[in-house]
């Protein structure tokens, strides 16, 4: 009896142990602390590394130990001079100085820090006010030179490649976090084999966007991410690309279509399965996370246009705007916030035809069946929602599908706008209203964008351009001040 | 019959025997075995810096900051290198590569000793880069200052010089061993076969790796002595494609800075580096530490923290001027000093109190050399703060992208030449010069005191049959030769870093009125007097 006794109690101390020791590797952690809201917004976690979380010593390194890889994925499709060094840095995520990652990127200790992104990662803006000057980062500002697909090339590239390998990436973390006997077991066994596989599922999963028009910088195909991947709908061919939108002031947005199709129709919805899309489950807390980023966004208010303003000029400009442009982008106007049919707009198609009611009901289904409330979605409307102009001057190149390049050429007739032009160099173009898109330094830095390419078309909005020169001038004006 | 069961029996009685002894036999085996294990486990694992606790001048000469537990040599293997591969070094010793040694020590400043995965490793400290010797003629005894700028040691040729031997068929694993061997080292059998299956090729393949890490080297101008790219073994560690990265910001050599006074430094949050890209006293540290090889998981924090601590104190002060001082002159000088340079470099060698000091000035009214700063990035800040990830309290935060070029205090000043952050003018009163007049060529690694100009001697070629190094700030000599180089007068004049030959190396900036370069020769004469007693 008392050696039963006696191997009870051992076996009872060992499973302690090593539960203890499963907890600290795999469980403990989890709270993070920020300074203002601005920095959760920016840092903050959705609780995605649950599901889609990269340990971090693993994540810091791979640019490390692929730079030919970072190389070839950072620059694909952009001009000869865009760098392929700096890490993360090159896939054009805003890195303030003096953070561990990027804007969007969180890291969360669960057992071990897990990366995972947030809002922020897409809804960052960086930009510059000369070609050597400093970058600024505008928060809740579209990520234009965010190169999304390129990062999730690298990363696949890299799980594809012979040197991930606990060989090869256990002595580079080695030089950077103290590893003890388990934690050296844990990366070779679990955790550096795991993520390889992990991203090789999630190739796979993304394995339809191969076929279609490359995302481009500051762009990704909003709605085919949930179709393919959360609802798992067979694969079609069509092309959804859509530029990310600046999340201002959207607590004005009250009883409008939002998404730029009308996908949504209150803000809430919209941030739920927006979370939802960065692996954030309907879990502990997810309520009222959500809920907290939409009071956040609801009143984020963008920058300010960073050069002088003619006020008389921008005056006159307003009444312009008034007369032409007010009844669907003023605040309050007659159809701001609603759906113009397409037949109506004559912009893109694509992004509308990608997305259908039968779509929308599959996806309020499973989300549904998630535990997700209040996050049903809609079919596209038919046609694109005309938004009210926030921070209009950062949101450049224009459009639903990003592609006329600044203002002045969307004023422009729709032949007379540029077929070709460089997108993702972060310079303003404080004259034309958008960012430079042609000359030296946009053709080296910036990616070809060829509004010839399914869901690129440059056509439709053709309105304003017949005013005279100076009426356009004017209202240029007043739009740099919305 | 008898014969026969009798030979059983005794045969079975041995086997019998035999068994017992066996079991003895094994288990005294196994014991054995455990015992070896336990002993090369201890040993391997034993990590004992070579410390001087008692003395901090000598421990930040001779102490240890972690970087020998990654990139420490074999102590024997260190002392055979001169003589295993002697064609590869401009003279005889590690000396002719600026090494210093002392009386009474076996080993050069700037060196550490640590017994770490068996074996006494050696490896670079502090001091190999921040200390220095000084003559008063060819004839003296040169004096070692800590804290001083090693304006002798070149560390480009001694990348050059572990590459080549490395490279070269002698470093075998018996070569090696046997040259270790005959320059005194004792190994047991084994570290014998611990050196030559496992060490020796390690260490070779490790030099050639890190001489591929360290091909940012050849984008760049010759570093000379007392000069070196200092960020780029940061961008090493981080792997860039140096292939990638524009000529424009591919040049980053400085001069090694003093380390002199460093609390009334901390004390006013001077932005630190030439650049002022750092205001953290302690991050500087961390950063400098790398190129030591004292990497996040690696660093030895006591000692760090020991001379972090006495670079901090009092004690830690350059050397007064030792040789005589014009008191009429160099009050006279005080005044031009008061009205010309003190807001930007304070108002003596001790007192840092100036508006500017420890600012920013920008690049176009500095107007100095811009490539060191073009060849700081805003993708290598970002960068930097993934490093001391693991350690949230010394994580890299503080890193900042800048403008220009940091107002440094001038204490201990005689020590510091050749002057501007790349190390172009060779003396204090050439510096007072026109950039137009200041020497397009001069000799670097001269450690005599030229007590005229301030500054070291510049003018002579060599001494003893060994040769200084020739610094060109651009292309000297035939105008139809230069003609055919890229950028021949290294001119920068939109204050962006043109490529080409001789780029890093401009002697131009700090130049116009308002920097005294205009005062007559008697008035730049008593500033020099007056600066002798920072």
């Amino acid at each position: 009896m008392q050696r039963i006794a006696v191997v009870l109690i051992a076996v009872a101390v060992l499973a302690l142990a090593a539960g203890g020791i499963v907890w600290s590797k795999y469980f403990a952690g989890g709270t993070q602390t920020f300074a203002s809201d601005r920095d959760r917004f920016t840092y903050g976690s959705l609780n995605g590394e649950l599901l889609a979380g990269i340990p971090y010593p693993i994540f810091m390194i791979l640019p490390r130990v692929f730079p030919d890889l970072v190389a070839q994925y950072a620059t694909e499709g952009y001009g000869p001079a865009k760098v392929g060094f700096g890490g993360y840095g090159a896939f054009g995520l805003a890195w303030e100085e003096g953070q561990r990652l990027p804007a969007g990127l969180s890291i969360k200790r669960l057992g071990y820090e897990r990366v995972s992104l947030n809002c922020a990662v897409c809804h960052t803006a960086s930009y510059r006010l000369t070609p050597d000057g400093p970058p600024h980062f505008a928060v809740g500002g579209p990520a234009h030179t965010l190169n999304l697909q390129g990062l999730l090339r690298f990363l696949f590239a890299a799980a594809h490649d012979r040197r991930f390998t606990a060989a090869r990436l256990l002595p580079e973390i080695a030089v950077h976090f103290p590893l003890d006997a388990i934690d050296q077991a844990n990366y070779a066994l679990v955790l550096i084999p795991a993520t390889r596989n992990a991203l090789k599922l999630a190739e796979h999963e993304l394995g339809w966007m191969n076929g279609k028009p490359a995302w481009g910088p500051g762009r990704d195909d909003a709605f085919n991410l949930p179709k393919f991947i959360l609802t798992q709908t067979p694969w079609d061919d069509s092309v959804g690309n859509t530029d990310f939108p600046a999340i201002w002031r959207l607590g004005n947005r009250q009883g409008q279509l939002l998404h730029s199709a009308g996908e949504a129709k209150n803000l809430y919805a919209v941030v739920a399965t927006s979370a939802i899309g960065i692996g954030s489950l309907p879990h502990a807390g997810f309520s009222r996370r959500n809920e907290w980023l939409t009071s956040f966004i609801g009143k984020l208010e963008p920058p300010p246009f960073p050069k002088a303003i003619d006020a008389a000029l921008s005056e006159r400009g307003k009444a312009v705007f008034g007369e032409r442009c007010g009844m669907c982008h003023a605040e309050g106007g007659a159809r701001t916030g609603r759906a113009i049919p397409l037949a109506e707009i004559g912009t893109d198609p694509e992004h509308v035809r990608a997305w259908r009611q039968h779509d929308a009901d599959r996806m309020n289904a499973v989300t549904a069946a998630l535990g997700a409330s209040h996050a049903e979605v809609e079919g596209a409307q038919g046609g694109y929602v005309a938004r009210p102009l926030v921070g209009l001057w950062l949101l450049g190149p224009y459009l639903h599908n990003g592609s006329v390049p600044t203002l002045s050429d969307l004023l422009s007739p729709a032949t007379q706008r540029p077929a070709v032009f460089y997108r993702g160099y972060d310079v303003v173009d404080a004259d034309h209203v958008g960012f430079v898109s042609t000359g030296v330094a946009a053709e080296a830095n910036g990616f070809r964008f060829d509004t010839a390419q399914r869901g690129n078309a440059n056509t439709g909005h053709d309105y304003g351009t017949d005013l005279g020169d100076a009426d356009k001038h004017a209202l240029l004006e007043y739009l740099k001040s919305l | 019959m008898m014969a026969a069961r009798r030979l059983r029996h005794r045969l079975c009685a041995g086997l019998r025997y035999c068994w017992r002894m066996r079991r003895r036999f094994v288990t005294l085996a196994l014991l054995l075995i455990v015992l070896a294990v336990a002993y090369l486990y201890a040993d391997y694992s034993r990590d004992e810096p070579e410390t001087f606790f008692d003395d901090p001048v000598r421990q930040f000469k001779y102490g240890s900051t972690g970087g020998d537990r990654l990139a420490g040599i074999p102590e024997g293997i260190f002392k055979a290198l001169p003589q295993l591969c002697p064609e590869y070094l401009p003279g005889k010793g590690w000396e002719s590569l600026g090494f210093i040694f002392e009386d009474g020590m076996d080993r050069p400043v700037g060196t550490s000793k640590r017994y770490s995965l068996g074996f006494e490793r050696i490896s670079l400290n502090c001091a190999a880069c921040h200390a220095g010797t000084y003559r008063a003629t060819p004839q003296s005894r040169p004096v070692v200052v800590a804290g001083m700028p090693a304006h002798r040691i070149d560390l480009g040729k001694l990348e050059q010089f572990l590459t080549q031997c490395a490279l070269d068929e002698k470093f075998n694993p018996w070569q090696v061993v046997q040259a270790a061997e005959r320059a005194g080292a004792h190994y047991s059998l084994r570290q014998r076969l611990l050196l030559e299956y496992v060490a020796v090729p390690a260490i070779k393949e490790a030099l050639i790796l890190a001489r591929f890490r360290f091909r940012f080297l050849d984008r760049e101008v010759t570093s000379g002595p007392g000069r070196f790219d200092t960020f780029g073994p940061e961008k090493a560690l981080l792997n860039w494609p140096f292939e990638l990265v524009p000529a424009s910001q591919s040049v980053g050599i400085v001069d090694f800075p003093s380390l002199w006074l460093q609390e009334p430094r901390a004390a006013k949050d001077m932005h630190l580096h030439w650049d002022g890209n750092n205001d953290s006293v302690d991050e500087r540290n961390r950063s400098a530490g790398f190129g030591t090889g004292a990497v996040p998981a690696f660093v030895d924090r006591p000692a760090m923290t020991f001379t972090a601590n006495w670079l901090r104190s009092d004690a830690n002060q350059p050397p007064k001027y030792p040789f005589p001082i014009d008191n009429v002159a160099a009050e006279h000088g005080k005044a031009l000093y008061v009205e010309y340079c003190a807001a930007c470099h304070g108002a003596s060698g001790r007192d840092f109190s100036g508006a500017r000091v420890g600012q920013v000035e920008p690049i176009t009214s500095i107007r100095t050399d811009p490539c060191r700063l073009d060849n700081y990035t805003h993708a290598l800040t970002a960068e930097q703060g993934n490093l001391y990830a693991a350690y949230p309290d010394e994580r890299f935060s503080h890193f900042r992208k800048t403008d220009g070029y940091a107002n440094l205090p001038l204490d201990g000043i005689w020590l510091r030449g050749p002057y501007l952050h790349n190390g172009s003018v060779p003396t204090v009163r050439d510096l007072l010069d026109r950039a137009d007049d200041r020497p397009k060529a001069f000799y670097r690694g001269n450690d005599v005191i030229d007590q005229k100009r301030l500054g070291f001697v510049s003018t002579v070629a060599g001494e003893a049959g060994a040769k200084f190094f020739r610094y060109e700030t651009q292309c000297v000599g035939d105008a139809a030769v230069c003609a055919q180089e890229a950028n021949p007068e290294n001119r920068h004049d939109a204050n962006v870093c043109v490529p080409g030959k001789w780029a890093g190396n401009s002697n131009r900036g700090h130049d116009g009125a308002a920097y005294g370069t205009n005062l007559p020769p008697e008035d730049k004469d008593a500033i020099v007097e007056f600066l002798k007693t920072f």
